[in-house]
């Protein structure tokens, strides 16, 4: 088997001009990019950056199994690794958050004898603390998947902040419709309910994708969760327990 | 110039991004955006921006779906029994 190397990059959230120039650097020195994007527009700013970039968005179906999804991204990026090939591969935000097809082929690659490294990113959590004026080191933050949240209790620090990823999303195993979204949030507001007040203050937010757009800010209090309607990639902040949302 | 053609420029150029940030007319009538995608990016809903630029991107209903397969609950032990959680 041929030696290849094989380096894992993120996008960042803003399309374009959030990649870092280490990571730009890794783009131009590989003999092929291969990449999973979370916005169409973004799709056609990656394959502008490289003659041989490839999406493998395709790998995700309706019905398939993130368990199959994510072993056929792993083994479509080492594929080209094990022939030799210097791979690119770049994930939007970071590409160690949320993101497992990343770690599975950084540790495979190398466990195989290939070189593999993996460079940093802007987060969407990033931007949120940018965006939120919210500083984690003040009281602390807890960031969990609300799905995550939900099906493995645990004590919950009202002192610190809290975040929840992929609200919209809560307890939901397929993909739904465009507008139906956002179904199972009075079971995420109920516990929620359990450790706040009704009238304390969270934060729908999404980061931008867009340049020259400004990210999602909704606030309102918790006992209005259950009717609000996130966009698909929403984040819900909660800041501490006896303060006012951030900035 | 349409919206997804707009963002792709300030995307690729920082530099205009930042002056867009400081002169948003000029820049937008440097470009040719359209007056109907200058509304849309002034009033910066992240949604609507999104129908736009799939809408010009001609975005079909499936692949749309595909990008919100992303953002299904993704962590592993969720696709484990609670038994076998790690």
């Amino acid at each position: 088997m041929a030696r290849g190397a094989l380096t894992v990059v993120g996008t960042g959230i803003r399309i374009g001009v959030q990649l870092t120039p280490e990571s730009r650097a890794a783009v131009d020195a590989a003999d092929e990019l291969l990449y999973v994007n979370a916005e169409p527009l973004g799709d056609h700013w990656l394959a502008s950056l490289h003659p041989r970039a490839r999406s493998l968005a395709s790998l995700y179906r309706p019905g398939v199994s993130r368990e199959q999804v994510y072993e056929a991204i792993v083994e479509a990026i080492l594929e080209p690794v094990r022939a030799g090939a210097r791979i690119c591969a770049a994930f939007y935000g970071h590409p160690g958050v949320f993101v497992r097809p990343s770690h599975e082929a950084v540790a495979r690659a190398r466990a195989e004898g290939h070189d593999a490294r993996m460079l940093p990113a802007v987060s969407a959590e990033d931007c949120l603390f940018a965006d939120l004026g919210v500083d984690p080191a003040l009281d602390g933050c807890a960031s969990y998947d609300a799905t995550g949240f939900l099906a493995r209790p645990r004590p919950v620090d009202t002192t610190a902040a809290l975040v929840l990823w992929q609200v919209a999303a809560v307890l939901e195993p397929h993909a739904v419709a465009a507008g139906s979204h956002g179904g199972n949030l009075d079971v995420l507001a109920a516990r929620l309910l359990e450790l706040y007040s009704p009238q304390h203050e969270v934060v729908l937010y999404e980061a931008s994708p867009f340049p020259a757009a400004p990210a999602l800010v909704e606030r309102l209090p918790l006992a209005a969760l259950p009717e609000a309607r996130p966009t698909p990639q929403a984040t819900l902040y909660l800041p501490p327990a006896g303060t006012g949302a951030a900035a | 110039m349409t919206l997804s053609e707009f963002l792709l420029r300030l995307a690729a150029d920082p530099d205009l991004l930042e002056q867009f940030h400081r002169e948003p007319t000029r820049v937008a009538d440097d470009l040719g955006l359209g007056e109907e995608q200058r509304a849309l990016l002034g009033a910066g809903q992240l949604e609507n921006l999104r129908i736009e630029i799939h809408g010009e991107l001609k975005v079909g209903e499936e692949a749309a779906m595909i990008f919100w397969l992303h953002r299904l609950p993704a962590i592993h032990w969720l696709f484990k029994a609670p038994d076998d959680a790690a």
